[in-house]
């Protein structure tokens, strides 16, 4: 049974584009690609679409690059590579929440690009703490909503609004359970199959992936619990989507007990709150949960975050799996690795690029550091 | 064949006094009572000038850096800290001078709070709460959406709500009114040269918190 959920999760996450391919032609629907977890996807879902997370694919750029720099995040140009080649084709729409300067000049360069695409931004407040920012996030989804009714010439009832933010809750809560269930047994479980996981969760429809995930989840209860000695790491970085990385930690000796990833627990973490009317539930939940370093907070410390992290999975360092060109996460890592290194916390930054690299760097710098870990342990 | 000269522009000279007066004015802050902040070079500045605080554009002073050839150095002492030579130059430029000391001018005088406003660019977002940490001050923030296509009044409320907020976390900051009513001389909020100064007074008890200009 587990196999089967396992089985599913990797084929989808291999080929997420043929997944949505394959629902379209079965269900008749719609499929609306999005960038970045700030999406409010609870609104594609509502309208009974698919939503698929796009990020980037797995190949060399070849012409995006006479319309956009190289010194940008390989999410943004492989994706618009893939565009330019037809490889999105199947989309019915593109749409944008605004998150980095990269995915907000992205947006603009793809709607002059394919102007008979249905193209829209959400423009979340970058700052997610500020007085006004539910009401003018609410308004905002307002906006949008209303732009997406007249595009598909049909109302979106607020029960089915509230039906899917059940949902997506229900994936949500699901996702925290699996987390759980690893932090206390990780060797259940390894990291590539965690992100398998999450990769098919942003391109499935959500009912179908909780069904899944459930079984996933039972059978995880009932493995016996592992006392192996395997290095406990937490990851930390935007968004990592390669297995063959998170098989280097398994290779290596290690086990992953939590994340701070885009493409991991901050997708799914915080709920929707369950009081108000629907669009101000759904601003309040993307306002409230674990912000990405693009947004500014005043009350959110990433410091403070990773190192209760770090004590809660009574981890032994710290990865940072970060896309080369990411200047939010450039900016928040000197200061993050001061206070790691302060509260003795070991930690290791790993470069990496959507396109094909090397994997023998990445391999021979982890196993460096998870020796170092195991020496640390042996000598204390 | 003599040697060819480029025309010289006479109001250079006038404009490197008014420059440096204007730096060893603010160097000098404290001892005449006044603040200063740093901004962002789209950040709304008279809100600062209205309350008789000394603006400081890291931006403009990271580009001094880069015409005196100081730019690599003070790149390289970021960079030597774990800023990424991926990230913009006139952050890495300013953190290096702000860490440092060094500069063309020593290093910018330090801030009392600094005032980002987003409209520039997100870098800046991110740039001054590295600032914020490094010198432990308020960090005030205007964040004003991007606009795609055109103005939505949603975003003008929203930005315009943020400024009326911003204005009390100055007055709390700076421990002033900004406003009229305080009974101090007019050219507070009019464009001073360095030099011209207002007397400053502390805001009664009783009326902090209140806005005083109109929404």
């Amino acid at each position: 049974m587990p196999e089967t959920s396992l089985k599913t999760f990797s084929d989808v996450a291999a080929k997420p584009y043929d997944y949505a391919r394959d629902w379209k032609e079965k269900t008749g629907g719609k499929v609306f690609g999005y960038f970045c977890t700030y999406f409010p996807e609870e609104l594609l879902h509502a309208a009974g679409m698919l939503p698929i997370r796009i990020l980037g694919v797995k190949e060399n750029v070849s012409v995006a690059d006479a319309h956009a720099q190289p010194f940008i995040c390989s999410l943004v140009r492989t994706s618009l590579d893939a565009a330019m080649r037809n490889m999105f084709d199947f989309l019915d729409g593109v749409v944008f929440p605004h998150s980095c300067d990269s995915i907000q000049n992205l947006a603009d360069v793809w709607r002059h690009h394919f102007p008979e695409q249905f193209y829209d931004v959400v423009v979340l407040p970058v700052w997610v703490d500020a007085p006004a920012a539910e009401k003018y996030l609410t308004e905002e989804l307002q906006r949008f909503k209303s732009k997406l009714e007249d595009h598909l010439g049909e109302k979106i009832s607020d029960d089915a609004l509230s039906a899917s933010i059940d949902i997506y809750n229900e994936n949500r809560a699901a996702l925290v359970e699996l987390y759980s269930l690893r932090r206390e047994n990780p060797a259940a479980i390894s990291a590539s199959d965690v992100l398998n996981v999450l990769l098919s969760s942003f391109r499935m429809r959500k009912e179908e992936h909780t069904e899944l995930l459930k079984t996933l989840i039972d059978n995880l209860k009932a493995a016996p619990k592992s006392n192996g000695r395997g290095v406990r790491v937490v990851l930390y970085g935007n968004a990592c989507d390669h297995p063959a990385i998170t098989d280097l930690f398994g290779e290596s000796g290690a086990v992953v007990v939590d994340d701070d990833l885009c493409t991991g627990s901050r997708y799914f973490l915080h709920a929707t709150p369950p009081e108000g009317a629907p669009l101000e539930r759904i601003a309040r939940r993307y306002l409230d949960r674990v912000p990405c370093p693009s947004k500014h907070s005043e009350s959110f410390d990433r410091r403070d975050y990773l190192v209760d992290m770090v004590r809660k999975g009574d981890a032994e360092g710290v990865v940072m799996l970060i896309l080369k060109f990411c200047d939010p996460h450039d900016f928040d890592y000197p200061d993050i690795a001061k206070r790691l290194t302060e509260e003795n916390i070991p930690h290791l930054k790993i470069e990496t690029e959507m396109q094909p690299a090397s994997i023998e760097q990445v391999k021979t710098r982890l196993e460096a550091f998870v020796e170092m870990l195991k020496e640390k342990k042996k000598n204390v | 064949m003599s040697e060819r000269r480029s025309p010289r522009i006479q109001a250079v000279g006038t404009m490197k006094e008014m420059m440096a007066a204007y730096y060893i004015e603010s160097k000098n802050a404290a001892d005449n009572n006044q603040k200063v902040a740093w901004i962002t070079s789209g950040g709304p500045v008279e809100l600062l000038i209205a309350m008789d605080v000394i603006p400081i554009y890291p931006e403009n002073h990271a580009a001094m850096c880069g015409v005196m050839h100081m730019g690599v150095e003070l790149c390289e002492i970021a960079e030597q800290m774990g800023y990424s030579r991926d990230l913009c130059s006139y952050a890495r430029t300013d953190i290096g001078s702000a860490v440092s000391g060094k500069g063309p001018l020593m290093g910018l005088p330090k801030p009392d709070f600094l005032v980002c406003c987003n409209n520039i660019c997100g870098s800046v977002t991110k740039w001054y709460e590295v600032l914020a940490r490094l010198f432990d001050v308020p960090l005030i923030f205007i964040d004003t959406p991007f606009i795609h296509d055109e103005l939505t009044d949603n975003a003008l409320s929203y930005v315009k709500g943020q400024m009326t907020h911003a204005i009390k976390q100055m007055e709390l900051t700076t421990d002033q009114r900004a406003g009229e009513s305080s009974g101090r001389p007019d050219d507070r909020r009019t464009p001073r040269l360095p030099g011209q100064r207002a007397p400053l007074a502390p805001v009664p008890e009783s009326e902090r918190g209140d806005v005083g200009l109109e929404q």
